[in-house]
């Protein structure tokens, strides 16, 4: 167990490593650098612009940038931002909370009215409840997160007035944007409980447990047993959704975080900025998913023995 | 493991998963409740306050490094400027200097200043802090984006006394006081200067103005507060009254649809660059105020590219300024809120030359004429025009700010019409727009910027400028604009202006669609909405809050 998880760690670490990379790469295959950004839009001559572009370190060969971006990183050191000289460890920590806990109570929110709505949608297909929360689920899916925000802040903030849609890092201003990430997290949640429910129903021990007479709350309680396994990988993967989430609603409702940090860095081509929210965001992701695994196997004994 | 089985039996699944999402949800619900009863920081008053909203979040906040005009919005009241601009006349009126002198040969710039001015941290203000300023953007360590090429050809100082200065230059140089009177060379407190590091200066700035830097958040707050002391503003300042904002917070509202909700539900007080389509609407309510206030500068504007077929040909690019209506353009995108711009110049800049507004009357027929006289014809009899079996077709590149998408749909579908067909290209920022331009891949590229002075115009037009995207290359024209530089009197200015915009026009460089204007929407308690000759910085100072 302990083997497989470290395994697992290791992975996590391995695509961190690559999705840092890939994004140096893409980064660099791009047109336009942070220098292209500002001083050349202010009209600077093509002497100034070579001239911060080598004081920056842009003009070096790929190769060397590269291998002083992983010697630093390797340290803990993500460099500083090429437009505001200000270190990217403290940028990102500047903004981590807020997104964090954005990004918690819109999974908290999810979770519950996923597994919520997928339970409606599973058990109890062709009922209201039921068609109901398929509805629900699938207007989750298909509208944009932007569509449903502007929505929400039109309905709670300007017509009823009575929750703050935009601004502000108080409490009361999270509301509105968990409410819109979570409802958007549920629709993934709710699809794949729904689903799984339905095919754990149809499978042979559950006939087998209905042909011989056990009552059907019983039934029920092996369905869930199964059924509402696949809830921990939906979840997982739902925080890669979230992170991007995170940058529609945080641009809507005008909060702070990393979404928008990284919005700005790339519209600015501060590539140290991207690239060290890259790097968090893809390590948290697949740690997430590592955890998810190693969970998984916990919760389901006919895993354990395969890992 | 199997011992372990019926323990784990025991709580039926269903008990433990309901049990579980109760439990979840009462949590969130007891947060809401236990949040929405809480009274916010926001909410709390602390005297006049206003939420004023920003619709970049700039990358940099300090004016001697940073380029943007957004930065201007909060600092233009923190700091004073040597000289400030009259914003109805436009003239130039005594800011921290109260009076200056041009030597007769244009090459020294004497300025005395204002005794008795302090900055925010008490340092008193005076010819030895308007040398440190100097230095700190003149040093190239600094890598100043916009304040150091303000300065055009200054070579160094002198401080003749603790209240004169003398700013020395390689040669005259007109634009100087229009320079002076931005926020990118406004006065910084020499202490604070030293004090801090260029990179952490940002997050400390003490200037002279009205308003004091209390707190920035990055990417998510400025907050300033009156300076109590103030009493050395320019003539246009007002005085302070009880009804002065005391306190202004500056958020940041990027999404363009959000900034007219956050208007309307009363989040913020006043909010820049609404959409034209929401400022239409707003209009009709009579708890808020619409101002269009007009930006000096280049127009919302196309770039032709003069050194790519077709519109390497003159002809063409004429007969494109015929076919472009532009009124209805400004009338379904922007609602009729802005000017229909004429030429390279926007109405409101000093030198415009209002001889260009008759010069491209919308003549669709005039403008097939001209096609047909350059010897394009419909030879093959599919309503595109086509000359030595090229069709007549243009690729038009831009981003997609300022509703530009909009204009060029319609562009595209007027010059449809006549038999010319665009292709669109819309690139997602200002980097990639640029790739384009460097590697000539357009017949039409958006692209302007703003600014009083109308030198401006050589850093777009002129054979060797850096935004000289048209490939305009015309020694007159050049020697023109480099004339107007260096000459300070007005009127002779004005005529070299007038023949500069003249001849861009004939050459046809530039397909202008509209005068640049901010919709700006307040709420109607707050009086004194004013903004600098520049037109994106808001006169804190006069604004009152009525209650």
């Amino acid at each position: 167990m302990v083997i497989y998880a470290l395994r697992r760690l290791g992975t996590a670490l391995a695509v961190a490593w690559l999705a840092t990379s890939a994004a140096f790469v893409v980064l660099r295959v791009v047109p336009g650098d942070a220098v292209d950004a500002t001083l050349a839009r202010a009209g600077a001559s093509e002497e100034e612009l070579a001239v911060r572009r080598a004081a920056l370190g842009l003009a070096d060969p790929l190769w060397q940038q590269y291998a002083v971006y992983v010697h630093r990183a390797v340290q803990g050191d993500l460099g500083r931002s090429l437009i505001t000289g200000q270190s990217v460890t403290e940028m990102i920590g500047q903004q981590l909370g807020a997104t964090v806990t954005l990004a918690l109570g819109a999974l908290a929110l999810g979770i519950a009215l996923g597994t919520l709505l997928g339970l409606a949608g599973g058990l109890g297909p062709g009922t209201w409840p039921g068609n109901l929360a398929e509805a629900l689920a699938s207007l989750a899916l298909s509208t944009p997160v932007y569509w449903t925000a502007t929505l929400a802040i039109y309905l709670f903030t300007v017509v009823l007035g009575i929750l703050p849609g935009t601004g502000g890092d108080g409490f009361r201003h999270l509301i509105l944007p968990v409410m819109v990430l979570g409802f958007h997290t549920a629709g993934s949640i709710a699809q794949v409980t729904a689903r799984s429910i339905r095919q754990t129903t149809a499978q042979g021990f559950v006939q087998t447990a209905r042909a011989k007479g056990l009552p059907e709350r019983l039934v029920v309680d092996h369905i869930l047993r199964v059924g509402l396994l696949p809830i921990v990988a939906v979840v997982a993967l739902q925080v890669g959704f979230l992170l991007g989430g995170t940058v529609i609603t945080e641009t809507i409702f005008v909060r702070r975080g990393l979404g928008r940090l990284l919005l700005t860095a790339i519209n600015n081509r501060d590539f140290p900025v991207i690239q060290g929210v890259v790097t968090l965001t893809a390590l948290t992701y697949s740690l997430v998913n590592a955890l998810a695994d190693v969970v998984y196997t916990l919760v389901d004994p006919r895993v354990r023995g395969e890992a | 493991m199997l011992s372990r089985a019926p323990s784990r039996r025991r709580v039926p699944a269903s008990v433990g998963v309901l049990g579980g999402l109760v439990l979840a949800l009462c949590l969130v619900i007891a947060v809401v409740v236990g949040f929405a009863l809480r009274d916010d920081r926001d909410s709390a008053g602390d005297g006049n306050r206003i939420v004023y909203g920003l619709t970049l979040n700039p990358s940099g906040f300090d004016p001697h490094i940073h380029v943007s005009n957004e930065l201007g919005i909060p600092f233009f009241s923190v700091y004073d400027t040597l000289v400030y601009r009259h914003p109805q006349t436009m003239d130039f009126v005594p800011g921290l200097a109260e009076r200056w002198e041009m030597s007769s040969d244009g090459l020294n710039w004497t300025f005395t200043l204002k005794r008795n001015v302090k900055f925010h941290d008490g340092t008193p203000f005076n010819a030895q802090a308007v040398a440190a300023n100097l230095d700190r953007i003149t040093n190239p360590e600094l890598a100043s984006g916009k304040a150091r090429a303000l300065l055009g050809p200054y070579t160094g100082y002198t401080v003749v006394d603790d209240y004169t200065i003398t700013l020395h230059f390689s040669e005259p140089y007109a634009p100087l006081l229009d320079g002076l009177s931005q926020v990118y060379l406004g006065m910084a407190s020499p202490k604070a200067l030293q004090e801090y590091s260029k990179n952490t200066y940002q997050w400390h700035q003490v200037g002279t103005g009205p308003y004091m830097l209390k707190e920035i958040v990055p990417g998510d707050h400025i907050i300033l507060r009156r300076n109590p002391d103030y009493a050395w503003g320019p003539v246009f300042y007002a005085e302070a009254t009880g009804q002065s904002v005391d306190t202004i917070e500056f958020r940041f509202y990027e999404d363009p649809a959000t900034r007219s909700l956050a208007l309307e539900s009363g989040e913020v007080q006043v909010i820049g660059e609404l959409l034209p389509t929401d400022a239409e609407l707003l209009l009709g309510n009579t708890q808020l105020r619409i101002f269009r206030v007009p930006i000096p500068g280049l127009p919302q504007q196309f770039f032709f590219n003069l050194k790519r077929a077709p519109t390497d040909d003159v002809a063409v690019r004429k007969a494109l300024l015929h076919a472009t209506n532009r009124t209805a353009i400004v009338d379904a995108v922007f609602q009729g809120q802005s000017p229909v711009a004429h030429g390279p110049l926007t109405a409101v800049t000093p030198f415009y030359d209002p001889a260009v507004e008759t010069l491209y009357p919308f003549d669709p027929a005039f403008a097939q004429s001209l096609l047909q006289g350059a010897g394009w014809s419909d030879s093959d009899g599919d309503g595109i025009w086509d000359k030595d079996g090229e069709p007549l077709r243009l690729t038009m590149v831009f981003a997609s700010w300022n509703q530009t998408p909009d204009v060029a749909q319609l562009i595209q579908s007027q010059w449809r019409d006549i038999g010319i067909e665009v292709e669109l290209i819309r690139v997602p920022d200002f980097p990639t727009l640029r790739d384009y331009a460097q590697r000539g891949d357009f017949n039409l590229i958006a692209f302007y910027d703003f600014g009083v002075d109308a030198s401006l115009l050589n850093r777009f037009y002129m054979t060797d400028a850096p935004n000289n995207w048209s490939g305009l290359s015309d020694p007159e024209l050049d020697g023109w604009l480099q004339e107007a530089v260096r000459q300070v009197d007005p009127q002779t200015r004005a005529a070299l202006y007038q023949s500069a915009q003249e001849r861009i026009m004939e050459q046809a460089a530039v397909l202008p669609i509209r005068d640049y204007v901010n919709l700006v929407g307040t709420t109607a308690r707050l009086d004194g909405v004013i903004y600098s000759a520049q037109g994106w910085w808001p006169l804190l100072r006069n604004l009152q809050l009525v209650r």
